[in-house]
C-alpha cells in the first residue's frame, strides 16, 4: 500500500509534466486546428534555455523560469512567423509535414549552441526528502516534486483564469469555435496566433526547466516527452483545456504504475497501447465533446 | 489502360538504361559506390510505398519505417534463426509485414490525419521499443548479426550481382504501382484522398481501400528491409529510427502524388548524406530545413517543380513561335 501511495505521488508530479506540453497541444489545436508535433522538442529547447540562465549566469529560479519562458516563446514565435504562417490557409497535411520538419530544425538549432553531449542540470530545489508518516510506514515527498505539482497547478489555474476572464482569453474560445465569424467581429487573428504560441511555448518551457533536474538534458530529450504529452491531451480530449490536465495527470500515475507493478521496458509501449485503446473506444476524449462530421 | 507520352517512356529508358550502367562504370569491385547504389534501390521501393499512402490516399504514416524494420527482421529470422530458403523468407517477410500493415489500415479507417500521425509513429516506437527489449529473438541492443549473403545455384551473390537483383525488384516495384495508380484500384484510391465522401457516395468502400493500401504499403516497405537486411547483413533498431526522417524528406521533397516523385526524392535526398559527408553532424537539421522550404514554395515537390518550370519554357516557346511569325 505504502509503495502504491509512492509510485502514486510519483506519477502525479510525472502526469502535471504531461499535462503542461498536453495543454500547449490543446491550446494550438483548438485555436489553429492544427497539430503542432514540435511541441515535445520546444520542451527540450526550455530546458537548455533554463540551465543556461541558472548555471552560466546564476540567476534565481524566478528569472529562469520566467526567461526560459521568455525566450522559447520568441523562438517559436520567430520560427512560426517564417514556417507556419504562410500556409494556414493551406490543406492540413502540408502544416503537419512542416510542424515535423521543424523538430529537427529545433534539435538542430540546439545541437549548435550546446553541442549534442548530455548535460547535467543542477537541482534547482533542495533534494532532501521528507518523510510523511502513513498508515504506520512512511512516505517520502521531496520538494521537488511539491514545486512541479505547486508550479503546474499555479499555472494552469492561471491559464483558466486566462481563457474565461481576459478579452484576449475569450477571444481565443471565439477563434476557436468558428474563426470566420470571429474575425468578422473584430477579433485580430493575427494577436490570437501570437497568444496562442506564446502560451504553449511558456508552459512547455516550464516543464522542460522543472525537469531538466530530473532527467539531465539532451538535444533529443523532446521526442518521447512530446509523444507522451500528446497522448495524455487525446486521452482527456484533444483541445480541452480542463482535458489535457485531466489526461496528463491520469496518464503519469498510470505509467507510474504499470512500471511498478508490469515492466519497466515496456512503459512507452503501454502508453500506446493507452494512445490506440483511447482512439478506438472514445475518440473524443474523457472530457472532450463528441463531433458530428457534417458534408 | 492509361498511355504515357512518348517523351516520358524516352525518360524512363534512359533511366533505366543508366542504373543498368551504373555500376559496371563505377567497378564491380567498388563496394563504396555499390553499396550506395543498393541503397537507392531500397530507398526507392520505400519513397514509392509511402507515396501510395500520402500521396495517392492521403494518409499520413510517420512510422512507415517500422514495416522495413518488421520486413527486414522477419526475413533475418525465417532466414538465419529458422533456416529457410531465402525465397521463401522474402516470402514470408512480405506476407508478415502485410498483416502488419492491416493493422495500421484500421486506424487508418478510423482516424482523422492528426490522430492517424501519432497512432503511427507511436507504433514505430512500440516496434523499436520490441525489438530493442526481445532479446532471445532480434539480438537486443546489438543488432542482429551474421545475415547470410544470398547464394543461388550455390554461387553466392557478391554486391554486384546483388545490385542486379535489387534493381530488378525495384523495377517490378514501379511496374506494380504504374498498373496499380492507373486501375480501378488507384482512381478508387485518389477519390479517397480528394474527396472521401464524396467517393463513399460514388459507392467506393472508402474504409476497404484504406485498408488495402495501407497493407500493400506495408508489404511494399517490407521488401525493401529485406533487401536491407540482405545488403548490410546486420539489422538494429537504431538505423530504422534514423531513416523514418530520411524517408519522410525522400517522399516530401520527391513529390507527393506522381510516381516521378519517389524517384527525384531518392536519388537526391539519398545522394544528400555522401555530399554532406564533412557536415554529417548537421544532416537531421538540413532535413528539416529542406522538409519545410519545400512544404511553403514547392508543395508538389521537386519532380513537380521541375515538370511546372518545363512546361513554363514549353509554354514560352509557343508563344513565341507565333510573335516571330507575325514579326
Amino acid at each position: 500500500m505504502t509503495m502504491f501511495v509512492q509510485a502514486l505521488i510519483g506519477g502525479i508530479s510525472q502526469g502535471a509534466i504531461y499535462a503542461l506540453i498536453a495543454l500547449g497541444y490543446s491550446v494550438i489545436y483548438s485555436t489553429l486546428k492544427m497539430g503542432h508535433f514540435a511541441q515535445g522538442d520546444f520542451y527540450m529547447l526550455g530546458a537548455f534555455i533554463g540551465l543556461f540562465l541558472s548555471t552560466q549566469l546564476g540567476l534565481p529560479a524566478v528569472i529562469v523560469f520566467a526567461g526560459a519562458g521568455l525566450l522559447t516563446s520568441l523562438v517559436m514565435l520567430g520560427l512560426e512567423r517564417v514556417a507556419y504562417r504562410p500556409m494556414y490557409n493551406r490543406p492540413m497535411n502540408a502544416l503537419l509535414i512542416a510542424t515535423l520538419g521543424m523538430q529537427y530544425v529545433v534539435q538542430q538549432i540546439a545541437k549548435l549552441i550546446w553541442g549534442s553531449d548530455i548535460k547535467r542540470f543542477p537541482a534547482m530545489f533542495n533534494n532532501q526528502a521528507i518523510h510523511i508518516p502513513f498508515m504506520g510506514d512512511s512516505v517520502a515527498v521531496t520538494p521537488q516534486n511539491l514545486w512541479v505539482m505547486g508550479i503546474c497547478g499555479t499555472l494552469m489555474i492561471a491559464l483558466v483564469l486566462f481563457m474565461k476572464k481576459t478579452k484576449t482569453g475569450i477571444a481565443m474560445s471565439a477563434v476557436s469555435m468558428n474563426r470566420k465569424a470571429a474575425s468578422l467581429m473584430g477579433v485580430k487573428i493575427t494577436t490570437i496566433i501570437t497568444a496562442t504560441y506564446t502560451i504553449a511555448a511558456c508552459l512547455a518551457a516550464v516543464a522542460g526547466v522543472l525537469m531538466g533536474p530530473v532527467y539531465s538534458v539532451s538535444f533529443s530529450m523532446g521526442g518521447s516527452m512530446g509523444t507522451k504529452a500528446m497522448t495524455a491531451a487525446v486521452m482527456g480530449g484533444f483541445g480541452s483545456i480542463p482535458g489535457a490536465m485531466l489526461g496528463g495527470v491520469l496518464l503519469g500515475i498510470a505509467e507510474t504504475l504499470c512500471s511498478l507493478y508490469i515492466s519497466t521496458a515496456y512503459k512507452d509501449v503501454f502508453t500506446f497501447i493507452i494512445l490506440l485503446v483511447v482512439l478506438f473506444w472514445k475518440p473524443q476524449g474523457i472530457l472532450g465533446q463528441a463531433k458530428i462530421t457534417k458534408v | 489502360m492509361h498511355k504515357a507520352k512518348k517523351s516520358t517512356w524516352m525518360v524512363i529508358a534512359v533511366m533505366i538504361a543508366a542504373a543498368l550502367v551504373a555500376p559496371v562504370v563505377a567497378g564491380p569491385k567498388n563496394n563504396y559506390m555499390l553499396n550506395i547504389l543498393i541503397s537507392y534501390c531500397y530507398f526507392g521501393i520505400l519513397a514509392a510505398s509511402l507515396n501510395l499512402l500520402i500521396g495517392y490516399t492521403g494518409q499520413m504514416s510517420l512510422g512507415h519505417a517500422a514495416f522495413m524494420a518488421i520486413g527486414g527482421y522477419a526475413y533475418a529470422i525465417l532466414n538465419k534463426t529458422l533456416g529457410m530458403h531465402f525465397l521463401i523468407a522474402v516470402i514470408g517477410a512480405v506476407v508478415i509485414s502485410f498483416i502488419c500493415g492491416l493493422f495500421i489500415g484500421l486506424a487508418c479507417s478510423k482516424l482523422s490525419t492528426i490522430f492517424l500521425a501519432m497512432t503511427t509513429s507511436g507504433f514505430a516506437k512500440a516496434v523499436t521499443l520490441t525489438i530493442t527489449n526481445e532479446k532471445w529473438l532480434t539480438g537486443g541492443a546489438n543488432g542482429f548479426t551474421g545475415i547470410p549473403k544470398l547464394t543461388i545455384l550455390g554461387h553466392k551473390l557478391g554486391n554486384f550481382e546483388l545490385y542486379y537483383v535489387a534493381l530488378a525488384i525495384t523495377l517490378f516495384v514501379f511496374l506494380f504501382c504504374y498498373r496499380l495508380i492507373y486501375s480501378k484500384t488507384g482512381r478508387a484510391m485518389q477519390a479517397v484522398r480528394n474527396a472521401p465522401i464524396a467517393a463513399a457516395a460514388m459507392g467506393i468502400n472508402v474504409n476497404g481501400y484504406k485498408f488495402l493500401v495501407c497493407g500493400i504499403s506495408a508489404a511494399l516497405a517490407g521488401l525493401a528491409g529485406c533487401i536491407y537486411a540482405v545488403n548490410m547483413n546486420y539489422l538494429s533498431a537504431d538505423m530504422f529510427n534514423k531513416t523514418s526522417i530520411t524517408l519522410l524528406t525522400m517522399t516530401v521533397c520527391g513529390g507527393m502524388g506522381s510516381l516521378f516523385g519517389p524517384v527525384a526524392g531518392t536519388l537526391v535526398i539519398g545522394t544528400l548524406p555522401e555530399l554532406l559527408r564533412a557536415f554529417s553532424g548537421y544532416l537531421d537539421g538540413v532535413y528539416g530545413v529542406l522538409i519545410i522550404l519545400v512544404m511553403l514554395f514547392m508543395p508538389e515537390g521537386i519532380y513537380g517543380g521541375i515538370r511546372s518550370l518545363a512546361e513554363k519554357v514549353m509554354s514560352k516557346k509557343k508563344a513565341g513561335a507565333p510573335a516571330k511569325k507575325e514579326a
